[in-house]
């Protein structure tokens, strides 16, 4: 069950990344990882760099390295017109995904 | 931070690096910077981060081997990351800026190994120090044609019925922006081509 867990995740978790930098505009690594890190979706941290050098390479993220001050400089993302689409695509069919399967348990739950 | 702590962070960069799959490109490099960023920044909270604190720090960001495994494995599944065997070798792109820098320049376009911001460098800086030569070229030779002429038709009318002996500026124009025109032509591909093995380099 876990290693299905794991499959699950590792599916979804493309659009986790690309919903949290749409719901801020732009976003960075440390950032990203920490509140995905936090809803318990990243279980570790390295892996999500790997993750986001993909989606740049399918064109649905776009970066850009900035230095704020005296900071680290860090690597800025945004959504793409293309991972705009991939996000809304998703959520229509998660929306979808999501109603059938609460249905199917719900009748599950009726049985028992 | 001491020199030991940062030696951690090195170490552990250096693992990673090494098990990383060969022909990354520029994606390599970055992903290494990026991943020195996250490991700063998640230091930054502490001014004096204890060996216990870096570790702790590195655990929770995962094994070497399996972040370098994970990069090669996203890497894959996109086909557009490998070259595929018909893309010449770079040393052979860079070759061909450099000697015939316009089918160079159509080869650099389609290879993976270079970021758009290098291809578009060498393709933009030759053809705007050309432009600015030839029209620079054009309009001073203009200029001195016009001039030169005009005083033709004054040396004319008082040499009368003899030949105008005058020798042109223009010619010392024409030879100047040669030389220059000349300069340009070898001095941009081979610019171009020391730029991209510079770039290639530090990407890989």
């Amino acid at each position: 069950m876990t290693n299905m867990s794991s499959q699950m995740k590792k599916g979804i978790i493309e659009y986790c990344v690309l919903a949290v930098i749409a719901g801020r505009g732009y976003s960075y690594g440390y950032e990203i990882v920490r509140e995905l890190s936090e809803l318990g979706l990243a279980a570790q941290e390295g892996t999500m760099y790997p993750l986001l050098a993909r989606l740049k390479k399918e064109n649905l993220l776009e970066s850009t390295w900035r230095q704020e001050g005296a900071g680290t400089p860090r690597k800025y993302y945004r959504l793409t017109p293309r991972g705009q689409g991939e996000l809304c695509r998703f959520r229509a069919e998660w929306s979808d995904f999501c109603a059938a399967v609460n249905r199917v348990l719900r009748e599950a739950n009726q049985c028992e | 931070m001491s020199e030991v702590k940062r030696g951690i962070i090195e170490e552990y960069l250096q693992e990673v690096e090494t098990h990383l799959p060969p022909g990354t490109g520029p994606a390599k490099g970055e992903f290494l910077r990026e991943i020195r960023a996250h490991l700063e920044e998640a230091l930054a909270d502490s001014e004096c981060p204890t060996e216990a604190e870096i570790r702790n720090t590195l655990e929770r960001f995962g094994e070497p081997v399996e972040i370098a495994q994970s990069f090669a494995e996203e890497m894959q599944e996109d086909p557009r990351m490998k070259p595929p065997a018909s893309h010449p070798p770079s040393w052979l792109v860079i070759l061909l800026v450099v000697v015939l820098w316009p089918i160079g320049i159509i080869l650099t376009w389609l290879s993976p190994a270079w970021q758009r911001r290098d291809k578009i460098i060498v393709t933009v800086v030759p053809l705007i120090l050309l432009s600015v030569l030839l029209l620079g070229g054009t309009a001073t030779y203009h200029s001195y044609t016009v001039v030169s002429t005009d005083q033709v038709h004054e040396l004319e009318e008082v040499r009368h019925p003899g030949p105008p002996e005058v020798v042109s500026p223009a010619g010392s124009i024409v030879s100047f922006v040669a030389l220059v025109l000349m300069l340009v032509l070898i001095g941009s591909p081979l610019f171009c081509g020391i730029y991209l093995a510079i770039q290639r380099i530090e990407g890989q």
